[in-house]
């Protein structure tokens, strides 16, 4: 572009050599004015009689204002002085000035243009999205709240926007002072792509800077066949490589070799500590609610910490700032609906999203009839969210969001009996109540400000709290002997956490995404507190044991640049400090982060990460079954804080922008572990839960691969994964290395998604992994003292389950009513009915002197029929 | 449409009887071969003579094991403080090698040596423990109740753990009966090892068999310690046999017992504790017996009647 106007210019000054004697420049002129914005003060002076200027307002700050000395009597002398510190220069030919842009300008200006990238029918701000300068080469992404920042020369320039699931957007701009603005996208409804994209939108794999960083949008999600119908975030990251289901069905996840609680799970921001439903069958999280999933397993950046093995980040949308619009589900196990539309039309929204379970009216009457009149069952699990944001002016955005979710199961029954037995007055009535319950609570504030283009601001306050309680209340009565007997038995443990946390964005130039900011949480453990109480004539206990409860506090600093070196490598480099202080002692941890990405050609890439993490929580589990009976404990000087490295590096080709593939290799080694002591397994009131707990160190490595197919009416993705994941304790096994539970040595996965029309779409996915390590005894002998016989154990984990399998199939048809857009899915949970173990035991086998193992399976083939409804 | 509406309704039926096929069934596991070792188990009090049971292992599949898990064939040789006192002999009427000569004595450390014809010889060796005599009992009647409301008394003793080591104990509550039963006690004091998942000390998920009350001196090492257990008020009063005439008392029997003895029970009991859940590791049973399994170990008791 600048070359043309360049050649013009030339071909202009060529003619000029046949102009008049006297110049434009050196013409006597008098402006009226002596003040006013660049622009008036030039037409001003083109509107004079023989004065012919040509200009842009590409180059050229028109809305400048200036102030003339009085001293001006040419129009040299006027241009000059209007056209003071502008990157130009003027020059006269062929009777006219022409008003250029000067390269060697000593006042050439950068310009920055800064904004939002919203989507354009629900104004939603979207994230990761992609704007690219093309006459430039420069680029950058959208951040977590949309905003962009992009400096770039004084020029003209073509700007090219893009985000995965939206139509791409190009636009013409003069980049003549700095420009704020909004860029709306348009999104792409008629592609159904079942592609796991990265946070920055169009941008193919190669330009990932972050190894291990992948998203999962909803429709991905919602597209997969799930249990009982119920579209599951949590279950659908299993089919990621690197990322393996724990035991059978739940909603566990293991990513690279680690253990359940070294996942932070976020909901928009905020740490959940138990992400499941029914004891893990299902994810907490709302997929109609949910806008986009983001899971790290590796290269993670300084931004991010507070555990071990990966980050999964949910976010839920926001809510459509323009119109009102909802959808909704009946399942077999949930019926859910959400709301979302403006407050106030563009400026603020809300979206309201709720799922609740009627197993318990079903099973209601069932139990009635089988136990009795006289027993009620009162059974809940559901889930609320609510999620507000406000625009305030240009510069100001607030966000508020909450999330209630509980698990309840209680029955409560009625029995009468006689107290003294033979005497008529003596009925007693006994009503007991049994139940527990689960469930999380978090709330967030989020303030959203942009200090100048170049610089954003977050800060953000949360509240998360989770609770799991059991109880039990019984209370007898005689009425005509005035005989009351009470006992009151509850334990519970619970979890909260305040933090505030605040995050800034820099982008001084394109080539550097500068990232610092701050974080406190408070954190309040009150891990197994008892109560018991029981009273009749007199109390005759009343106990409550909270020996274990605790107030901590755990403070983050972290500093992060995201640096373009070359138009080929890129490299994220940061440092996270983080301390914790706990009962008069304060831990302290620097980990540094590094990523980097090298571009070989259009197609291929390298990517390498080194990274190390820090974790100031565990969790006393047994089993690994993910229960809400597993204890969140702080670190304490006995058991110091968990600590990870890992080195990742990847290859990835992209074809045409709709086949994908990549190789990553990894190898993390994992201190501090925690394992139950041998022969422990449950931690009490009473018990210091440290003497129950050996610690020791692990290590895992492997490779995965994966394909997607990312465009066409067939979509889907196949990946394999080839790993180890090994502990070592020196009191367990006899100090000698053994395969973690969930080393699994293969693991293939597959999911495709079929559209042949537009109103129907059919899905499938398969997995296979090799079986779970498991310990089995390799022989016995007699105990002549005791008269018992006992197994020998030689090895941890040294045998190993069936090898698990599984294939889920989804058909879902899809009708445009006249209000409402309908969907059935018929979905089948384990198609072919693998008998996948869940577990083993021994069993007798009296006719051949043997015994013999016996695998219980928990989902046999299990087809569903869901109804959805969008309006 | 019509096609899938026919493959709809012939699918259908199949996916019900699946899901209500069976959810259990048999599996195989191919386990290794076995290789069987020598089983040397020897409980023995100070001031007895050495009884030890040389038995073998066998494969963990068998259901009924061979006909005799005993070895009769074996070379037991039994030292003391390092020097070979005896060459223990076979009673064939108790299926154990005893000593003619040798009793336990306090203080001092035994090891054995098996050696038997086809086997790889074992040894294990142990330190017998001294007494560690009562300073007070005590019995309060009623002090408590159970989850249920049914009244419990407590039984509380004191002693002095021996400064400068490690000491482990045993003890155990018996009922007046001219016979030992198994019943329920419980305490709410940590030191007392306790394996059972419940959260309340008195309820009955918490239950600590009577003759499994176990501690180590980790807690309260060198000083006097108090212990409370509760138990049921229901044979612990003294009875008389109306035919023998014979007196009954309930009484304490506390064990000071060797370190190995301590985890042997411990795992023991933590198998118990674990054998119906599936998804817990399982626990490999302590022994100190070199190249076999088993245990050998010597243990010194004192006895006081509860009144």
């Amino acid at each position: 572009m600048r070359t043309g106007k360049q050649v013009i210019i030339f071909f202009l000054l060529c003619l000029s050599r046949y102009g008049y004697g006297q110049t434009i420049l050196s013409k006597q002129v008098r402006l009226p004015q002596q003040r006013g914005t660049v622009g008036e003060l030039l037409a001003a002076l083109s509107s004079i009689d023989g004065v012919s200027l040509s200009y842009s307002s590409g180059v050229i700050s028109m809305a400048k204002r200036v102030e003339l000395s009085g001293k001006e009597t040419v129009v040299e002398d006027y241009l000059k002085s209007v056209l003071k510190n502008q990157p130009v220069k003027y020059m006269e030919k062929d009777g006219k000035v022409f008003i250029v842009f000067d390269e060697r300008s000593p006042y050439k200006k950068k310009i920055t243009i800064s904004g939002y990238i919203v989507d354009k029918k629900s104004g939603e701000r979207l994230i990761g999205a992609s704007i690219y300068a093309v006459n430039k080469n420069q680029g950058t992404t959208s951040n977590s709240y949309g905003f962009f920042s992009l400096t770039l020369d004084r020029d003209s320039t073509r700007l090219v926007i893009s985000h995965a699931g939206y139509f791409m957007q190009a636009e013409d701009m003069l980049l003549a002072e700095d420009i704020v603005l909004e860029l709306k996208l348009e999104p792409n409804i008629i592609v159904n792509e079942i592609v796991v994209v990265n946070s920055e939108g169009r941008k193919n794999s190669q330009n990932r800077t972050l190894p291990g960083k992948i998203n999962m949008p909803a429709t991905m999600i919602k597209s997969l066949p799930a249990l009982l119908g119920e579209a599951d975030v949590l279950k659908s990251l299993q089919l990621l490589p690197g990322i393996q289901a724990g035991n059978e069905g739940t909603a566990g996840l293991n990513v690279r070799g680690g253990s359940a609680d070294q996942n932070l799970i976020l909901l928009d921001g905020v740490p959940v500590y138990n992400a499941t439903h029914a004891f893990g069958l299902f994810s907490i999280f709302n997929a109609d609610a949910v806008h986009n999933v983001e899971v790290m397993k590796s290269g993670f950046p300084a931004s991010y910490g507070g555990r071990l093995s990966s980050v999964i980040d949910v976010q839920f949308k926001e809510g459509d700032k323009n119109r009102f619009h909802g959808e909704g589900g009946v399942g077999l196990i949930f019926s859910k609906l959400t709301l979302e539309g403006p407050l106030k039309k563009g400026k603020s929204s809300f979206l309201i999203s709720a799922r609740r379970t009627y197993i318990d009216l079903i099973l209601r009457p069932i139990l009635k009839a089988s136990e009795g009149a006289n027993f009620d069952l009162r059974s809940v699990m559901s889930d609320i969210n609510l999620k507000t944001n406000f625009t305030i002016g240009k510069k100001d955005h607030l966000y508020f969001s909450f999330y209630t979710g509980v698990d309840k199961y209680s029955t409560q029954s009625e029995e009468t009996s006689f107290y003294f037995p033979g005497l008529a007055d003596s009925t007693l009535k006994t009503v007991t109540n049994y139940g527990f319950f689960w469930g999380n609570n978090t709330a967030m504030g989020r303030w959203n400000h942009v200090f100048s283009k170049k610089m954003f601001s977050n800060l953000t306050c949360n509240y998360t709290r989770f609770l799991f309680d059991v109880f039990t209340k019984s209370e007898s009565k005689n009425t005509s002997r005035n005989f009351t007997s009470t006992l009151r038995q509850k334990y519970f443990s619970s979890i909260r956490d305040i933090s505030i946390k605040y995050d800034i964005d820099y982008l001084p130039v394109p080539t550097h995404f500068i990232k610092f900011g701050s974080n406190v949480t408070l954190h309040h453990y009150r891990p197994g507190v008892s109560e018991y109480y029981q009273k009749d004539t007199i109390e005759r206990t009343n106990i409550k044991i909270d020996n274990n409860s605790l107030f901590t506090g755990e403070y983050d600093l972290y500093a992060e640049d995201d640096i373009r070196l070359s138009d080929r490598l890129k490299i994220n480099a940061g440092l996270r400090f983080s301390g914790f202080s706990v009962a008069n002692k304060f831990f302290t941890s620097v980990q540094p982060r590094l990523n980097w990405l090298y571009r070989l050609n259009n197609k291929w890439s390298l990517k390498g990460s080194a990274v190390k993490m820090n974790q100031y929580i565990h969790l006393l589990t047994n089993g690994n079954l993910g229960l809400p009976t597993d204890l969140w404990l702080p670190v304490t000087k006995r058991v110091p804080p968990q600590v990870s490295y890992q080195v990742a590096g990847a290859v990835s080709y992209s074809y045409d922008k709709s086949m994908e593939a990549s190789a990553e290799v990894y190898y993390k080694k994992l201190k501090n572990v925690i394992e139950y002591a041998e022969g422990t397994g449950f931690t009490n009131s009473f018990t210091n839960w440290e003497d129950l707990l050996q610690l020791g160190k692990g290590k895992a490595y492997g490779m995965e691969w994966m394909i997607q197919k990312k465009k066409g009416k067939l979509t889907g993705l196949l990946s394999y994964t080839l790993s180890w994941s090994k502990r070592q304790f020196d009191k367990i096994n006899a100090g000698k290395p053994f395969p973690y539970k969930f080393d699994r040595r293969h693991e293939i996965k597959t999911a495709i998604v079929w559209q042949p029309r537009h109103n129907l779409e059919i899905s499938a996915d398969w997995f296979f992994a090799s079986g779970n390590a498991i310990s089995l005894p390799k022989g016995q002998y007699y105990n002549p003292v005791t008269a018992t016989y006992i197994d020998i154990y030689e090895g941890r984990n040294d045998f190993r389950m069936p090898a698990y399998h599984r294939m889920d199939i989804a058909i879902k048809w899809m009708k445009q009513r006249k209000k409402f857009l309908r969907t059935w899915t018929l979905s089948v949970f384990n198609a072919y009915n693998q008998q996948n173990t869940f577990f083993l035991y021994k069993s007798n086998d009296y006719l051949n002197n043997r015994v013999k193992f016996r695998k219980v399976t928990l989902f046999p083939v299990l087809p569903s029929v869901t109804y959805q409804f969008k309006f | 449409m019509k096609n899938w509406k026919a493959i709809v309704q012939l699918l259908l039926p199949v996916f019900f009887a699946g899901t209500f096929s069976s959810c259990e069934q048999d599996t195989t596991l191919k386990l290794p071969a076995h290789t069987s070792r020598l089983v040397v188990h020897g409980y023995v009090e100070t001031g007895s003579v050495f009884k030890i049971a040389v038995g073998k292992t066998f494969a963990a599949d068998v259901l009924l094991p061979p006909v005799d898990t005993y070895v009769s064939t074996a070379i037991v040789a039994l030292y003391e403080n390092g020097l070979l006192k005896e060459t223990l002999s076979y009673d064939a009427a108790q299926k154990r090698y005893v000593s003619i000569s040798t009793h336990a004595i306090a203080g001092k450390t035994y090891r054995i040596t098996v050696a038997a014809p086809g086997y790889e010889t074992a040894e294990a060796t142990t330190a017998a423990p001294f007494p560690v005599n009562t300073l007070a009992v005590s019995y309060i009647k009623n002090a408590r109740t159970d989850q249920s409301g049914i009244l419990l008394n407590d039984i509380i003793f004191r002693f002095y753990d021996p400064m400068a080591e490690s000491n482990y104990y045993l003890a155990e509550i018996n009922r007046a009966a001219p016979y030992s039963s198994s019943f329920c006690v419980y305490t709410y004091d940590p030191a007392v090892e306790n394996f059972q998942p419940a959260l309340n000390p008195f309820e009955s998920g918490n239950c600590i068999v009577n003759n499994e009350i176990l501690f180590s001196d980790k807690s309260f090492n060198g000083i006097s310690k108090e212990i409370t257990i509760s138990s049921s008020q229901y044979g612990m009063t003294e009875i008389t046999d109306p035919f023998s005439g014979a007196l009954y008392r309930p009484f304490l029997k506390r064990y000071s017992i060797s370190e190995e003895l301590y985890r042997y029970i411990k795992t023991v009991i933590g198998i118990n504790g674990i054998n119906e859940d599936p998804f817990s590791q399982p626990v490999s049973t302590y022994t100190n017996v070199k190249k076999g399994y088993g245990l050998f170990t010597v243990f010194s008791t004192v006895t006081d009647t509860l009144r």
